[in-house]
């Protein structure tokens, strides 16, 4: 019998838990990759006005990853909806929208016009960036700005809401308990950690931003971790993000406690990867005698012999 | 554009520090045009991750054969070096715009820097197989990092080489060849790769006479296909991405 491999975000039903990570998605891989086959659609990150970017250079490759500084280029949210957004309602798959911006108004805004549209069935708050009013530190640095973001946004939609998280934060479970009490219908992390790279032979930044996100499968582990930490603080259903490559990847944050998983790196490298981590999901389960995703979901064992702090 | 298995026909080494790989590939073979690239998947696991973007260096779309000049860079290319007749690689392509060469123009000139050449010269040598003036003006370190000459030549390309070894590679000396064959009436427009010295030059002859020129831009690449925005490159018209509005651009849209 076929796995039931479905799960439920807010109230997205996605048929499978494989959904793109937001900066490595696009409707230039419906050549590559049949969107149909989707959990769910999550384009790149859109801020309401139009983002030039970071000055190049913006992605050097580092051990097992990459550093990037892209800086959200794109044309901004009223672009978006004109001239994109028809493009994703080819695809039967749920579409979520990932958002991002540098005051309240700004995500209030965007929410408001992403609501109006039948389209959009959920809408991913991409919290990492920078909150200008106090100063810069990013909303997802912060417990009481995530509270305060989620709070202000989920007044104005009734569209699942995902609070992206970062991990560049001391305990990202408070970030996370933080967006659950501002109504958030799920957390999605993580997001890039903040790192940088040195030419030595200039000894100048590689990055011309001079800091980037590390994405790849030399954060799996970090990822993970932060996963099963913040699965056992709240009761909203936790995506998993970072350095999956393959099934087993995918599986490993499901039993960690993840519902739902997004790709992100692996797409550069193989761009019809998601395809193979659903089949792949669905293989195991089968094997492993696992009915549904549900039962896969937080299913870590620990021995009693295994309580070392290493 | 497919991510396609192309089988490794031959791997041989050239001079210097190139390499020449032929693969079959009857997809992109068929479809590939001068200037496009691929990305190849140089490692099956996770070091080097992402895929190495190379351009097509020649074509052969009856037979389904593609070939790629490469220059011994680091782990990726190192990793290629070590391929075997029968080997399968991944690939990614075509991708990117390609050379164009405008229905009135007669003459063409490309100008190849180092493993720059790898990109423009599959355009002189359709250039001059087409019947065109075709020159390729060929610069490298030494004699030896001048590849392309022998099927360049053999197409009826008009070939000079130039190197920093025997000191006539400088901007002055391919300026006044330039200058002479463009004088002659020989050629209307320019492509370049792989020196933004030889750009700047590509500039100011194209203002000069007027000329339609291109160059071809390298940047570090991800997706290759748009996506990531990771490869850009600044425009006239803002930032623009290598892999999906290049690797070609107008000469005058870009700041060299
Ligand atoms: C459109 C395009 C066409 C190209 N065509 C050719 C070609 O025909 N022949 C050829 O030999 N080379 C070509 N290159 C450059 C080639 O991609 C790099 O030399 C190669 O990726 C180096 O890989 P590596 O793992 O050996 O080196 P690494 O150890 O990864 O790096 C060595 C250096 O190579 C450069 N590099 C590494 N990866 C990339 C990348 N993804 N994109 C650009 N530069 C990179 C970096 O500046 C780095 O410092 C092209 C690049 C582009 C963007
Ligand atoms: C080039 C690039 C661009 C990204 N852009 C965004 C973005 O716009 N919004 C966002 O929330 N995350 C963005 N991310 C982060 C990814 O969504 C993901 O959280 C991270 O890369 C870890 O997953 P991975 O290891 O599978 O790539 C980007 C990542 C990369 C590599
Ligand atoms: S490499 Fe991703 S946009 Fe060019």
């Amino acid at each position: 019998m076929k796995p039931d491999t479905h799960v439920k975000i807010g109230n997205i039903v996605m048929k499978n838990p494989v959904m793109p990570a937001s900066g490595t998605f696009g409707i230039e891989l419906k050549e590559l990759l049949d969107f149909n086959k989707l959990g769910a659609m999550l384009p790149k990150s859109i801020t309401y006005k139009p983002k030039e970017g970071n000055p190049p250079r913006r992605i050097i490759e580092t051990a097992c990853g990459m550093l990037n500084a892209v800086g959200i280029q794109n044309k901004g949210i009223h672009y978006f909806l004109e001239h994109e957004l028809e493009e994703y309602e080819n695809f039967s798959s749920p579409l979520i929208i990932s958002i991002s911006g540098y005051s309240t108004e700004e995500f209030i805004e965007m929410v408001k016009l992403l609501h109006k549209r039948e389209s959009v069935s959920g809408i991913e708050l991409n919290i990492s960036c920078p909150n200008l009013a106090v100063g810069g530190e990013s909303f997802g640095m912060d417990p009481v700005a995530t509270y305060d973001i989620v709070r202000a946004v989920r007044r104005h939609t009734d569209k699942a809401i995902i609070a992206k998280l970062t991990p560049n934060v001391g305990d990202i479970t408070l970030i996370a308990k933080a967006a659950q009490e501002g109504g958030a219908d799920a957390v999605s992390l993580i997001n890039t950690v903040t790192a940088m790279a040195i030419d030595i032979k200039t000894r100048k930044p590689v990055l011309g931003n001079v800091t980037g996100g590390l994405s790849g499968p030399a954060i799996k582990p970090l990822a993970v971790r932060m996963v099963w930490e913040v699965a056992n603080t709240i009761t909203i259903p936790v995506i998993g993000v970072g350095g999956i490559m393959n099934a087993n990847d995918a599986i490993e944050f499901i039993i960690a406690g993840a519902s739902a998983v997004q790709v992100g790196t692996a797409t550069y490298v193989t761009p019809a990867i998601m395809e193979e981590i659903i089949t792949g999901v669905e293989e195991y389960m089968i094997t492993y005698n696992v009915n549904s995703i549900e039962e896969l979901r937080g299913s870590i064992i620990f021995d009693s012999s295994d309580n070392s702090c290493s | 554009m497919k991510d396609s298995i192309g089988i490794v026909i031959s791997n041989e080494y050239l001079s210097d520090r190139y390499y020449k790989i032929r693969l079959k590939c009857d997809e992109i073979a068929a479809t590939i045009k001068e200037g496009q690239f691929v990305l190849f998947r140089c490692s099956d696991g996770n070091d080097p991750l992402l895929r190495r973007p190379f351009s097509v260096y020649r074509y052969f779309p009856e037979k389904g054969e593609l070939e790629f000049a490469y220059l011994l860079k680091g782990r990726g290319t190192e990793l290629m070096t070590r391929l075997k007749e029968g080997d399968q690689v991944k690939i990614l392509g075509p991708l990117g715009n390609y050379f164009q060469i405008d229905q009135d123009t007669k003459g063409i000139a490309v100008l190849g820097r180092g493993v720059g050449i790898a990109s423009v010269a599959v355009l002189a040598e359709s250039a001059a197989l087409e019947g065109l003036y075709s020159l390729a003006v060929l610069s490298g370190r030494n004699k030896e990092s001048i590849i392309g000459r022998d099927f360049l030549e053999e197409a009826g390309c008009e070939v000079i080489g130039i190197n920093d070894q025997d000191q006539n590679s400088g901007v002055e000396n391919i300026r006044s060849i330039l200058v002479s064959k463009i004088k002659e009436g020989l050629i209307q427009q320019l492509y370049s790769c792989g020196s933004n010295r030889m750009g700047r030059l590509v500039k100011e002859l194209s203002e000069e006479y007027n000329l339609d020129s291109y160059i071809s831009f390298e940047e570090y690449m991800a997706c290759g296909i748009g996506v990531c925005k990771g490869c850009t490159c600044k425009t006239n018209d803002g930032y623009k991405t290598v892999c999906h509005d290049g690797p070609i651009f107008s000469i005058k849209e870009v700041e060299l």
